[in-house]
Order: C-alpha cells, then structure tokens, then sequence
C-alpha cells in the first residue's frame, strides 16, 4: 500500500463561501457517509495553529477533493475541544 | 503538543436547530406538501429549500414541540426512502440511491476483512405499532376492501388483500365473524330462519326448511284475507324475493297472495296479485334492508282452499353468518353452497392492533411478536403505514457485513473498485458460508483518515437499519 500525496483539503470558508482558510496541517481526518444521517467530518489541528482560531460557529468547513477540486461536502462546526 | 480535535455535521444538521411548535395536517395531504410546511418554520437567514421531493403518496403528521429535522424524520418512518440535503442547502428525499452496477463480493469465514453479523434476535413477523397517547391500529376501520377469492369442495375463501392485514377479534376457524366484520358484494338466497303465525297454519316450519318438497298449509275455512304468516330473517339488503306456493284448484277460490316485506319500521307490500302454483316465482322492489316477510291470501269464497307456502327466499347481501372466521386473522370462510365465484367480495373490517408477515409464517413457531412504539405518532393510518414498511424489513434477519478495505487490500482473491461504491449502492455478497447469494445495499461508508484514502470502512446490510436504530430513533430528541 502506497501513501499517495494528501488527495483531500479542509477549507475554512465563511457563510458567504468565501474563502477564509486551508487548514494544510489537519491530520487524522476522518469522514462518515450515512443513509438519511448528516455527513460527519472529524478532524485535528495543532492548537498552535494560527487558522485554528478561523474554527468559528459563523463559518463553514469544506472538504475539498485536492485532485478533482469538486467539493465533496460542507460541513458546520458542532464540537471543538482543545486539549494541553 | 496542544491539539485542537473538531467535530462538524453536514447541512442536513441544521434542521436539527429548527423548532416546531405545533404542527397538525388534520387531514392526509401530500409529502411534498408537508416538506413545504415543514421548511416554513426554519428561522435562520440562510434556509434550508425543497429540492425534489419523490415520493407521491399522502400523509398526515402531528407534532409538537419538536425539530423540522426529527419531524422530516418521523414523516420518512411511514413513507421510506432517503432524505438529504446537498451543498446547494437543498433537501433531496429520493425513494432509491445508489446503482447496482453488479458488484459482487465473495464472503468465506476465514477471509480476513470482513466481519459478518447475523441478528436472529431482530426478527419479527407480527408487530404491533403503538403511537401516542394510546393510538393503536385498532383505532381503523377499513370499509370495503376488495377480499381475495378461494374456495375448495367444502368452503369458499376470502383473504384480506391488504399487506399484512388482519381483522380484529378472531377467535377460531369456524366461529361467527366478530364485530365490525361485513362481507358485501356477495349475493345469496337466505332462508327465513324464524316465523310467527297462528295455529291455524299447519306444520309452520316447512315453510322455510329450504325443502319444496314440504309445506306449511292453511287448515280452516276462510272467506277474505287469511291470517297472515310471518317469516324473520337475518337482516338482509335485498331487492328481489322469490316464493313457491300452492292453493286448491279445483275449486279455484284463492285470487292473490299479498307479499309484504318489513323495513324501516313497518310493513310495505311488494307484491298484491295471483300466483303461479308450485313454481318459483321472484318478486322484485327498490333495495331495502329486510328482516321479515309476510303472506297473507284471498279467499273469494267461504271455503277451505288450501295455500301452502313451501318456501320464500330473499335475495341479498346479509350480515348473518353465511360468512365465518377462517383458520387466522385474515381469512373467511363459508360453505361453498353460499359461495359465489363471480362476485365482487368486499370485506369491512377493524384492524387488529398488529400486522403479520403472512408470506413468512407456515405454522405457529414462525410467529415472533414485538412492539413497537412511536410516541410521536398521533394518526392510525400513518402508524398503519409505518407499521408496514418496519414490517417489510423486520420480518427478514438482518446480515450485515462490515467491510474493512485496510485488511482486504492484502488479499489477492479481491478485485474490488471500492472508489466506485457509493451510499446506497447495490451489491451482491456471495455468502458462501451460508451457500446463498444476498442483494444488500452500502448503508455507510467510512473514511477513518483521509489521508490515507483508500482505507475505507463500508456497512452493508440486507436491511436499512436494525430494530435497534428504530427504537432509539423513536425516543431520542433530536436538536
């Protein structure tokens, strides 16, 4: 099995669906499709990422297929836990 | 190191931060409709729209205090299919997804990878649908479904058409249909069943012992109208009546028969003239319901003239037991002299508080029964559509295989696009454990890290969701 160049981008964008963020160093991301369920987007960032802070409830999460650039799905921010 | 974990939910989420107060159809209306109603109570500035919505049929729905979300749900447990909302902020309820594009897999106990699960313990043949407040689906009475005809050398049949239906009360092949249960549409010959007459009618019962061959007569000397004989019948809707009778020919005194039928209260006469002798003749009037009739005959001369009354016979749709209960809850029966082949049955009845997989059950130890409640339901016709589409999925044990591709990709035996495999997609498992080939369909499809994407876990099932998911669906608040 091969690790193939990052094929999936996390963008922060506001509600206007501009852009405000790539969060370049999101890991462990994790993505749920379900039958008549809303899509789940998990993820982690370095808190001491500065475009962590661009993680608010006014803004939209948006997961992007880096190879094809189609959107795969948006998201909104249910749940952010920091921890030290 | 710090790390910031975040979690975040799909458009369809938003729906859960909508409140509905109180919403009431009052009458079955389309789904479409609904949606339309339902979206109308979103406060937020950017809406949820309606995009296409499949489904066709008519529903009513009851909430209070509740999310758009979980009501949109509630309204899909008695239609099915798939609701969505799309990046456009769109909401999608399509009655399929995915494609069968012939995808198979292969299962073997020892292949490492996928994890099969057999829940014997979700089975169910006969559910019984509980909604709030008491509403159960006793609470319907089905009016003039069209019955299943059968018959063999000793019955006629009838089966309740509807899937999974059953009448309420049954007690025992044989026994007397309970209450609430009419058969119509099939029209008999009845046979009084009672009389009432003066002692100076002889021999009274042979006039309605279903035999021409034997009569009652009229033993006394009589100038005028004789005293009538009265014939009582189970109530009978009927326009047609027939009669076979006889009086003295030689002398001919005897110059008419007055036939009065009683209904409404009182007695009408159908039918005031002379009569053939001891041949069937048929009386016709506008339908009533009938319960008794009466013969009284004119005598133009003091003489003992002799009618006879072999029989009267009412033509009609009665209630009394022609019909009887069937061997279960969804079948009639009745002696196959009463049964008539050509006509258009219809049975009215009221539902049983359950409904039965009838195609799965073969003898008693097939029966597996579980309740099932939804609070939030408030119409019987809607817990009676909900009902069957939990049915149509409960009544199969559910498989599911859990597919981890991570474990798959190294075995040689798979040749498998699994980027080709969408939610809903249809595909064939080859169980060759079980020796059977199943259709199931991707009801979930995990990516635990993107970055490294062709580690995917995928669920598919024979059955959209288990008994489980229902009954936490059913009592959880959502939003």
């Amino acid at each position: 099995m091969t690790t193939t160049a990052r094929k999936y981008i996390v963008e922060i964008r506001d509600s206007s669906g501009d852009l405000v963020s790539v969060l370049h160093n999101a890991y462990g991301i994790s993505f749920t499709e379900a039958v008549n369920e809303a899509p789940l987007l998990d993820f982690s960032i370095p808190a001491d990422d500065s475009k962590a802070a661009d993680l608010t409830i006014t803004n939209e999460v948006w997961l992007r297929n880096y190879e094809t650039g189609a959107v795969v799905e948006k998201f909104r921010p249910s749940h952010r836990r920091d921890t030290r | 190191m710090i790390v910031t974990k975040v979690n975040c939910d799909g458009y369809l989420a938003q729906l859960s931060e909508e409140v509905i107060g109180s919403y009431d159809t009052e009458a079955t209306k389309a789904v479409t409709d609904i949606v339309d109603d339902l979206l109308a109570f979103q406060r937020k500035t950017v809406k949820i729209t309606k995009g296409t919505i499949a489904p066709t049929v008519t529903r009513a729905l009851k909430v209070d205090n509740s999310t758009v979300l979980h009501a949109l749900l509630q309204l899909r447990e008695s239609v099915g299919g798939y609701i969505s909302v799309d990046n456009d902020k769109v909401l999608q309820w399509a009655t399929d997804i995915g494609e069968d594009k012939g995808q198979q897999i292969r299962y073997r106990k020892n292949l490492l990878g996928i994890t099969k699960e057999t829940k014997y313990e979700e089975l169910c043949t006969r559910l019984f649908p509980l909604g709030g407040s008491g509403i159960k689906l006793s609470d319907i009475h089905i009016e003039n479904e069209v019955a299943a005809k059968d018959s063999d050398a000793s019955y006629g049949y009838l089966t309740l058409s509807a899937k999974y239906a059953c009448y309420n009360g049954w007690t025992g092949l044989g026994d007397a249909l309970p209450d609430g249960v009419v058969v119509s549409g099939g029209e008999v010959w009845v046979v009084p069943t009672g009389h009432s007459a003066d002692a100076d009618w002889q021999y009274p019962t042979l006039a309605y012992d279903d035999d021409v061959a034997s009569s009652s007569y009229y033993n006394i000397i009589f100038n005028g109208w004789s005293t009538p004989f009265e014939l009582t019948l189970p109530e009978t809707t009927s326009a047609k009546l027939k009669c076979y009778l006889y009086k003295r020919q030689a002398p001919e005194t005897i110059s008419k028969v007055k036939v009065e039928i009683y209904h409404t209260g009182a007695y009408h006469t159908v039918y005031e003239a002379d009569f053939p002798i001891e041949e069937w003749f048929d009386i016709e009037y506008d339908e009533k319901d009938v319960s008794k009739v009466r013969l009284s005959f004119f005598n133009t001369e003091n003489y003992r003239a002799y009618p006879h009354i072999f029989e009267v016979h009412v033509f009609g749709n009665t209630t009394d037991p022609v019909w009887h209960q069937g061997v279960d809850e969804h079948v009639l029966r009745c002696a196959i002299g009463d049964y008539d082949s050509e006509a258009d049955y219809r049975v009215s009845y009221t539902h049983a508080d359950f409904l039965m997989a009838w195609d799965k059950i073969a003898a008693g130890a097939d029966i597996i029964s579980k309740v099932l409640t939804n609070k939030f339901e408030a119409y019987p016709i809607t817990l009676l559509e909900a009902g069957r589409l939990m049915l149509d999925e409960l009544k199969e044990v559910p498989v599911s295989y859990s597919i981890s591709t991570a474990d798959l990709s190294e075995s040689d035996e798979f040749d498998f696009d699994f980027d080709a495999l969408q939610l809903g997609s249809i595909v064939t498992i080859i169980d060759e454990e079980l020796g059977i080939s199943v259709e199931a369909r991707v009801v979930k499809i995990v990516h635990p890290d993107l970055l490294k994407p062709q580690d995917m876990r995928v669920e598919i099932t024979t059955r959209l969701r288990d008994i489980a998911d229902v009954i936490v669906d059913l009592y959880r608040e959502l939003g």
